[in-house]
């Protein structure tokens, strides 16, 4: 077997380090090529999972022996997907996701440091791994929004960084706990599924409310969301598609994570379910609200994330709703986030009040912004349907008629979303003069994202199989 | 092979999205297609495959498939469809001619084309959900078509939210079944045992088929629909949008039997027909009435499936399907010729003795249900049906009279003396595009009189079909009809025709589209009250955890505060600590 994962992790510092080296000239490039051969790393995974008739893929190497902890990797189906996910995130940011042309260097510094926190993290083997491509993800991301944001920027980085922190010392505290309290003191992710119903449950109960806690704060889950606004309307471009994209998804996997670790989690299952039934609704609410178009992605994308929590909650075929959900989130946020990054830099205006008749001078970019809401809602066809269906199929199996109850958050994020394009940017023209052009690499963006939101969407038995096996 | 009949439409649209875009060929290419989709359902009239089921996707041993069945109800609607799409779309080509638009059209109605399609078959939530929320899309996109006209972007936002709504409880409903019986094909619910989750499920099926087929209190979306299109608009209600709600409750009917729930189909279709012909004795828009005389019918056909009259139901959802789309057709050739002008008091019809006008003689007639054509059997059928139910049945009479009464109004006033025939050479300057298919729906109306004879063995379900008309019914409506007509020439036919629009009063308390939109303001409001109650939560909880950090903040600018250089006070702190430290491992 070849060592994929460290294969990627090789290329992305690679790039990393040939863009600090060389010209700014190069370093979109660099950054393009680095992620395209993620991707291409993840499709040979894929291709060779299939034929395969299962998905393995593992790497130890000795890291600190006396500790037990291992420099290692295990990609599973769930690991496979989230890669595959991730990739073409990280392919479409570094590709289009800079309308603006504006410090190539640093973005592109940036988005490859995330490249391998991502990649780390997804295919992390021990929580030891885990917290660590976290903390890298995390500066990255913090770096990004202070760096490249616009003008409330500083604020937004350090709300960011803060709540991230907080996140990070509990998550660390719960890894720190498990460890203790496994009988062979591991870190190993496989071993601790299988030995950790011998940890008493009280010292569970905290592990999982650490866990489950820090985890909040990064999908968001309301009350811990009062980050993500900000950051999402400061960030760049690129900053909000990752952030989104793959960044909370991060959060996402862990949940999943926590909830098949931890035995004790299924106990929780009915709160949890209603905490993500609230925050799904609550941020729809908080959604009718606003205009900036920025936020409006942000809080329709947390609805998401609430229901994504509802199917971590749930059990067995919804484990796989969610990991389509979060599939599914993450190319559509990014998406989502390209789109309306495109469209404030065409017109310079980010009030969606104020964008009428975009489809006029911008008609691509609004189409892909109506198809993103689309697959944002669930619409049949798209990958959001698959991952909305087996979500809230096995929630009503778990919950009765209480796991139908968040669906009013996709009801209330799609008829919003339906009646602002349509009275803003589908409408006659307005005051919107184009400022800005967007190149041919955005449209391929739009292409890439909409082609894999589709291809999902309508046949989704490529990633479900790989589950199976 | 049913696979092709959906395929079929989408590649065409993806043809139209990559290669054609505004070319003429696009409408030529849409009608082919649409031509061949007629071909094959032609075919499979004769070889029925049956129930097909494809596996879409497995996820730990549950399996979700694509289902379709061509019964005898599915073959129907099928037809019809099929039917419709190509006159619909030789029409189109002569009625849209501004280039710029022609891309976006034939893509947004080959989408419908498709949905429905699918729709017709499907025999599982699965396909009935994907096909569902598919056809949602295209109204949307279809009613809403000239975006830049402000009337047609409140009307799609209107056909959306109820049909977000329809679409939020079809989702629903299929998790219920789902949760009840582990499948989410329609025949497993006939063979299950009642089941209470099973009746709710079926409630909201019934919820969302109103929605669709725009009965009360989700009507209101129907008449605004007329912003599209014209001939979008004519397939919307004759045959596609409009016709699947009342197809999905004819599909159910037997379960709703089984649950007791027809009951509730009577009333709502008896207040939307009731509200229908309220209305369209005030409206003056040569559009708008015939969407109210598609209401009345779509809640005509909702009371007789209300009765457990499928025949009847299905009598009037043939016979609705060829003269609605007929009356449209006309309407739009008439407004072509006049410029786009809506309302009947102020555009000039068609000359009388030419076929156009014979068309809508044709037309007319058979909406207002005289004898021979197929609305006399249909409505017919359904007050016999109704007959045992003394209340609905004189209803059904008087909203026969006022539907005919109306119908007569939409035909007369243009044609009325004093209305100068001077445009009489756009008429016959009209595209063959335009006429060819009035003409051909016409004949189909006509023709439509033989679903009275061939339908009961076509749908072959004893049991079910209340079959028959009752002399006193049929001379009752016959008498209703007529009277309307009478009416109609006394007060239409002259040179100054009453207009309901000069008697305000009458007027208001007719035209109550108003109220309804007022209502559901009201609901928007509250929504958004709440959304705003939520909002200033939101920002409340904001500055409270920025007030915590504040506090953490303060606290560290405290204690920064106490090193401040101070000699006697380190002292005297050092020596307070030392004298606490001792007592306390003293008293210890």
């Amino acid at each position: 077997m070849l060592p994929f994962i460290s294969a990627m992790l090789a290329f992305s510092a690679v790039a990393l380090m040939l863009t600090l080296v060389l010209s700014k000239k190069h370093s979109r490039g660099i950054a393009v090529t680095a992620a395209f051969l993620m991707l291409l790393t993840t499709i040979a995974m894929l291709y060779i999972s299939v034929l395969a008739g299962h998905v393995g893929f593992t790497e130890s190497y000795a890291y600190i022996s006396s500790l037990m902890i291992t420099f290692g990797f295990n990609v599973g189906a769930v690991s496979l997907i989230l890669l595959l996910m991730s990739s073409a995130v990280l392919l479409v940011a570094s590709l289009s996701g800079n309308p603006e042309r504006s410090r190539p260097k640093t973005s592109c510094l940036l988005i490859e440091l995330f490249q391998i926190s991502a990649i780390g993290l997804f295919s992390s083997a021990n929580l030891f791994m885990f917290f660590i491509f976290w903390s890298i993800g995390v500066v990255s991301m913090f770096l990004m929004i202070n760096v490249l944001g616009s003008s409330n920027r500083m604020r937004a980085s350090i709300n960011f960084l803060i709540y991230e922190l907080f996140a990070g010392a509990l998550i660390l505290f719960g890894i720190m706990l498990i460890y203790f309290h496994t009988p062979l003191r591991s870190f190993d992710i496989q071993y601790i599924i299988s030995n950790a119903s011998s940890i008493n449950p009280t010292t569970q109960a905290l592990i999982f409310l650490a866990l489950f806690v820090g985890f909040m704060i990064g999908m968001p889950i309301f009350p811990m969301h009062l980050w993500l606004p900000d950051a999402h309307a400061e960030a760049s471009t690129q900053g909000s598609m990752l952030l989104s994209g793959i960044f909370t998804q991060f959060s996402a996997f862990g949940m999943l994570l926590l909830f098949t670790m931890l035995p004790v989690s299924s106990k929780y299952a009915a709160y949890v379910a209603a905490l993500a039934t609230v925050s799904a609704v609550y941020s729809a609410l908080v959604l009718l609200r606003q205009s900036d178009i920025k936020r409006i992605v942000a809080y329709s994308s947390m609805a998401g994330m609430g229901i994504i929590l509802l199917g971590c909650s749930a059990s067995s075929i919804s484990t796989s709703g969610a990991l389509f959900a979060i599939f599914s989130q993450g190319l559509t946020a990014a998406l989502l986030f390209l789109a309306a990054g495109s469209i404030k830099h065409i017109f310079g205006e980010h009030d969606i009040r104020l964008l009428k008749g975009a489809v006029v001078d911008a008609g691509p970019t609004v189409y892909a912004f109506l198809a993103g809401a689309l697959a944002l809602v669930g619409f049949p066809l798209t990958t959001g349907f698959v991952g909305y269906l087996l979500i809230f199929l096995e929630a009503v199996h778990a919950f009765g008629a209480y796991g139908a109850v968040a669906l009013l958050a996709p009801l209330l994020v799609g008829a919003y979303l339906y009646f602002t394009i349509s009275s803003s940017m589908l409408s006659s023209k307005g005051h919107s003069d184009s400022v800005g052009l967007i190149g041919s690499t955005q449209y391929l963006g739009y292409a890439l994202l909409l082609l894999s939101i589709f291809l999902f969407g309508i046949l989704p038995y490529i990633l479900l199989g790989l589950l199976k096996t | 092979m049913l696979a092709i009949l959906v395929i079929t439409p989408l590649v065409v649209a993806a043809l139209i999205a990559m290669l054609l875009h505004d070319r003429r060929a696009a409408g030529y290419v849409t009608l082919a297609a649409s031509v061949l989709s007629l071909l094959l359902v032609l075919y499979l009239l004769v070889n029925n495959p049956g129930a097909q089921s494809v596996t879409w996707f497995s996820v730990s041993g549950f399996t979700f498939s694509i289902d379709t069945a061509l019964l005898q109800l599915n073959t129907l609607m099928l037809l019809l469809v099929a039917v419709m799409a190509p006159i619909v779309l030789l029409y189109s080509i002569g009625f849209m001619s501004v280039p710029s638009e022609r891309g976006r059209y034939y893509f947004e109605m080959c989408i419908l084309a498709a949905s429905m399609m699918l729709f017709s078959m499907s025999s599982n939530f699965i396909t009935l959900l994907i096909s569902w929320e598919l056809l949602s899309l295209a109204s949307y996109l279809l009613i809403g078509f000239w975006y830049r006209n402000e009337r047609a972007q409140g009307a799609a936002r209107k056909a959306i939210a109820a049909v977000l709504i329809g679409d939020l409880l079809i989702f629903a409903s299929m998790l219920l079944v789902w949760n009840a019986y582990g499948s989410l094909s329609f025949a497993t619910m006939l063979q299950q045992p009642a089941n209470p989750e099973v009746a709710v499920a079926l409630a909201l099926v019934m919820i969302a088929a109103l929605t669709k087929s725009a009965q009360f209190p989700f009507h209101e979306w129907l008449p605004d629909a007329m912003e599209g299109p014209m001939p979008s608009s004519a397939f919307i209600l004759s045959s596609t949008i409009a016709k699947a709600g009342v197809f999905l409750l004819a599909l159910m009917l037997p379960l709703f039997a089984r649950y007791d729930l027809l009951g509730i189909l009577v009333i709502v279709g008896s207040i939307t027909a009731l509200l229908a012909v309220s209305n369209a004795l005030a409206e003056n828009s040569i559009k708008r009435l015939l969407a109210y005389s598609t209401m009345e019918n779509l809640g005509l056909m909702v009371i007789a499936l209300g009765f457990n009259a499928l025949l009847a139901a299905m009598l009037l959802f043939v016979a609705q399907t060829f003269y609605t789309a007929l009356l449209f057709l006309c309407a739009g050739a008439i407004m072509r010729a006049n410029d786009h002008e809506d309302d009947i008091y102020r555009l000039h019809g068609t000359p009388i003795r030419t076929p156009l006008f014979i068309a809508m003689i044709i037309g007319v007639v058979s909406v207002a249900g005289i004898l021979p054509l197929a609305g006399f059997f249909a409505i017919s059928s359904i007050g016999t049906a109704a007959s045992f139910n003394m209340p609905v049945y004189l209803l059904l009479v008087l909203i026969g009279f006022v539907s005919s009464l109306c119908m007569f109004k939409w035909m007369f006033v243009p044609v009325r003396h004093g209305a100068r025939s001077e445009i009489k050479g756009v008429y016959g300057a009209l595209p063959k595009s335009i006429t060819v298919p009035i003409y051909v729906l016409a004949a189909l109306a006509v023709l439509s009189v033989l679903a009275y004879m061939y339908l009961p063995a076509f749908l072959g379900a004893p049991g079910i079909a209340v079959h028959g008309i009752s002399l006193e019914s049929a001379v009752l409506e016959s008498m209703a009809a007529i009277a309307g007509l009478g009416a109609a020439y006394v007060l239409y036919m002259n040179s100054k025709p009453y207009n309901m629009k000069l008697h305000l009063r009458l007027y208001a308390v007719l035209y109550n589209g108003v109220l309804v939109n007022i209502f559901y303001q009201g609901v928007a409001r509250a929504v958004m009250a709440l959304s705003r109650a939520v909002c200033a939560f939101d920002r409340a909880l904001y500055s409270f955890m920025r007030g915590m950090a504040g506090a953490v903040s303060r606290f560290g600018s405290m204690l920064r505060v106490m090193i401040d250089g101070r000699e006697d006070v380190y002292v005297s702190v050092f020596v307070i600590a030392a004298i606490a430290a001792i007592v306390l491992f003293v008293v210890w």
